[in-house]
């Protein structure tokens, strides 16, 4: 926890530039304060991910990125997609629940899947639990995008966690 | 130097222009839609793309170094705060049975209730 609090301190320094006793005294404050609230976060620790059959990490560094940028898109799309929808005088909706199932194996992957799932169009992901995930669906199509398990969204993320194929 | 100087004026508050629409989208959105969990989908899509291109903008307005790399990452702030608040938020709605609105009889549950 002191290591957190000492990095944070160090971050406020380097963003605020400001070096008098007010804003160092005001920083310190603030970072011991957030490392206190923020403290059993660390503690926690993750499950690591697996390496796959042939012992390769289990994210590869290339797909993830390329994936990040498709992803960075999507909100736009999804973000005018939602938009026509709300402009539209008729207000085109027809919302729905679905479930799908997701058989990714590992926690990070399946985050990454859930948090895909919402920035793309029409979509929301609601819950998430041990037999896949609740997502509504702004529309039908949006919805017959995902299909029961996740699409080709859910493919995209496979191939970012060296994930065995189906 | 001026010219370079009003082109980067131009993209900065067409950035904000484009922010500032997605906003008021969102807002008309909230005020349009019928339940909780559409209205999420204003907020979680629409703001978040508004907020985005408004940071954008503002960064690229401030042209200076110290100030743009701030807001970069306060930009980076909101990509991974606003899904995971809408996450929280829908999530929320769901165990507390929230009702979800289903205009069309037809457009009945698939799977989940």
């Amino acid at each position: 926890m002191a290591v957190a609090a000492g990095l944070l301190f160090g971050f406020w320094v380097a963003l605020s530039g400001k070096l008098g006793a007010f804003h160092l005294v005001l920083g310190l404050l603030s970072a011991v304060a957030v490392a206190l609230a923020t403290g059993r976060l660390y503690r926690a620790r993750p499950q690591p991910m697996p390496a796959d059959e042939f012992g390769r990490a289990p994210l590869r560094w290339r797909h993830f990125l390329t994936y990040g940028m498709w992803l960075g898109v999507q909100i736009f799309r999804s973000a005018i997609h939602v938009a026509r929808v709300i402009l539209s005088p008729r207000l085109p909706i027809a919302p729905r629940m679905v479930r799908i199932a997701d058989d990714l194996p590992h926690p990070i992957a399946r985050l990454t899947l859930a948090h895909s799932i919402t920035l793309t169009p029409g979509t929301v992901t609601v819950d998430c639990d041990d037999e896949g995930m609740v997502v509504h669906a702004i529309d039908p199509e949006s919805a017959a995008h995902l299909g029961s398990d996740g699409g080709p969204m859910a493919d995209r993320v496979r191939a970012v966690f060296h994930s065995p194929e189906r | 130097m001026i010219a370079s100087l009003t082109l980067v004026e131009g993209i900065g508050a067409l950035l904000l222009a484009a922010g500032l629409f997605f906003i008021l989208t969102a807002v008309i959105g909230i005020l349009r839609l019928p339940d909780f969990f559409t209205r999420l989908h204003a907020i979680g899509k629409c703001e978040t793309a508004g907020l985005s291109l408004s940071l954008l903008g503002l960064a690229v307005l401030a042209w200076d170094p110290a100030v743009t790399v701030k807001l970069v990452l306060v930009l980076f702030l909101v990509f991974l705060a606003n899904p995971t608040a809408t996450h929280a938020l829908a999530r929320a709605a769901r165990k507390t049975d929230v009702e979800v609105w289903r205009g069309d009889p037809s457009s009945g549950p698939v799977g989940d209730r």
